[in-house]
């Protein structure tokens, strides 16, 4: 599996460097705008940063999904198929290595906004430091310092157990579509139909599982998260779920 | 060593690509898959390389189903480019060295070298003709049990047909099976043992060459073949 997600990775190269570079460009800004005291050029860098990780987040979706359906539309699935490799093999290949993907693009983010942040609430607010801009952040929040690290924590494992759970949906609806609509005009709509259906219902039982997962107010925060626990395991197991029946459909009844 | 199938149907879209074939193939077999086109040639081979499905119907390799444990012994040259975007005639060899351990990169080398390959090309950038020289030097570089070429002299120049008939023909094996589908019946003539017909789908002769040319040349039987078809297209 590890050379599966090592031809992943080969395939993903480029525009990782991109996504790469963009956050670089993004971060410099910020001491650029230090060193030229332009407190405009230091927000551009922060706010930038928050919606690349908002786009990175998306990007990582799109391409985790696509990247799988496009080889059973395209003769490059000959590939993914000819290998001496289970398709379970292969799907959770693909699976893992958007999970890593997911990993390096976060640490990214969160690598580059914390630095941009330093500098600019080092040159605005005149904080400096890694724990008093914490500490500052969580004031303004009305949470102590280890609630607003629990939250951190639980919002990096959500967002990647999302980032799979979201693939594996787009997986089954992909191998769905090629299964029964193989390579006809109306397959992409197929798959984005049943993408749908899942997503739906996928958020149907995470409801159902974790009603009170909502955050009533601050003071409720590590009550609220720790409700909403279920819906992560939840998550979880439809996401194991659909890998598994991707994998099945795709060794049974996909012919490319 | 034997390759069987039993009862093969391949459905999809309402086109019934295969119909109820039944064979099988044991080492030292160099057959020749012959038939129009949209006959199932194709399709069977992808079957046997396990990169497409039967609707009904089983293929097994020394009595294992597609899977893969046969797919390390089975190679199949397809007739189109089958690479990722971003590989070069480097990388397709890479590939084919991380993922088929019977992959022999010394002897890819060799032969892409002798094609005149640049190993630093893009796959996306060659013509036709070298794109069909890769694909055959990759699968010519396995040492698989079943080898399978989709019309490996089509497309390709004079002196590379030569070179490839007397590739495949250097790879005979009795403990090796050879598969080749072509058009070009006269010049793969002289590699086969054995042949199978297709029509529409539906497998409607086989057998050694000595059985099936014993009163005719392969190109007249072919003719008496799928020449009946034509005349009955004609007279309906």
């Amino acid at each position: 599996m590890l050379k599966l997600i090592k031809y992943e990775f080969r395939r993903s190269r480029t525009s990782l460097i991109v996504m790469l570079a963009a956050a670089l460009l993004l971060y410099l800004a910020a001491p650029l705008g230090s060193l030229l005291k332009r407190e405009g050029l230091m927000g551009v860098s922060l706010f930038g940063l928050m919606f690349y990780c908002f786009a990175a987040y998306v990007y990582v979706l799109i391409r985790g999904v696509s990247a799988y359906s496009s080889e059973l539309s395209t003769r490059s699935g000959y590939l993914m198929l000819m290998v001496p490799r289970s398709t379970l093999s292969i799907v959770l290949a693909k699976l893992l290595f958007t999970l890593c993907f997911a990993i390096v693009m976060l640490a990214v983010c969160i690598l580059a906004c914390i630095g941009s942040a330093a500098i600019f609430m080092d040159e605005v607010f005149d904080v400096r430091g890694l724990v008093p801009m914490l500490k500052y952040v969580a004031l303004n929040m009305e949470i102590d310092l280890s609630s607003l690290g629990f939250f951190c924590l639980y919002a990096v494992v959500s967002a990647l157990i999302s980032v799979i759970s979201v693939v594996s949906m787009g997986y089954l609806a992909a191998t769905l579509s090629a299964a029964i609509a193989a390579r006809s005009k109306g397959a992409w709509f197929l798959s984005s139909v049943l993408f749908l259906v899942l997503l739906i219902l996928v958020g149907k039982v995470s409801t159902l599982v974790s009603p009170e997962a909502a955050v009533q107010n601050f003071t409720d925060l590590r009550i609220a998260l720790t409700a909403a626990i279920p819906t992560l395991l939840v998550n979880l197991g439809f996401t194991a779920l659909f890998t598994g029946l991707s994998a099945l459909i795709l060794k049974k009844r996909v012919c490319l | 060593m034997e390759l069987r199938i039993e009862n093969l149907t391949q459905r999809y879209r309402g086109v019934t690509a295969l119909k109820d074939v039944r064979t099988q193939l044991r080492g030292g077999d160099t057959c020749l898959l012959l038939g129009p086109n949209g006959s199932g040639k194709t399709t069977l081979m992808k079957l046997i390389a396990g990169i497409a499905s039967p609707s009904s119907g089983e293929i097994t390799l020394d009595g294992m189903p597609i899977g893969p444990k046969t797919k390390a012994r089975i190679a199949y040259m397809p007739t189109e480019n089958y690479f990722y975007n971003y590989m070069s005639v480097r990388d397709a060899g890479k590939y084919y060295t991380d993922f088929f351990a019977d992959f022999d990169r010394s002897a890819y080398e060799a032969r892409i070298d002798r094609a005149e390959l640049d190993p630093r090309a893009s796959i996306r950038t060659l013509s036709s003709g070298m794109s069909a020289k890769l694909r055959l030097s990759l699968i010519l570089s396995r040492d698989a049990q079943v080898m399978m070429f989709d019309e490996p002299i089509n497309g390709v120049d004079m002196l590379t047909r030569d070179w490839v008939l007397d590739e495949i023909a250097a790879r005979r094996d009795p403990e090796r099976i050879l598969l080749i589908s072509t058009h070009l019946v006269e010049q793969a003539e002289r590699l086969a043992n054995c042949a199978l017909f297709l029509r529409r789908g539906e497998l409607v002769r086989e057998g050694t060459l000595n059985e099936l040319c014993r009163e005719s040349s392969l190109e007249d039987l072919y003719r008496e073949v799928y020449g009946s078809r034509r005349e009955e297209e004609a007279s309906c």
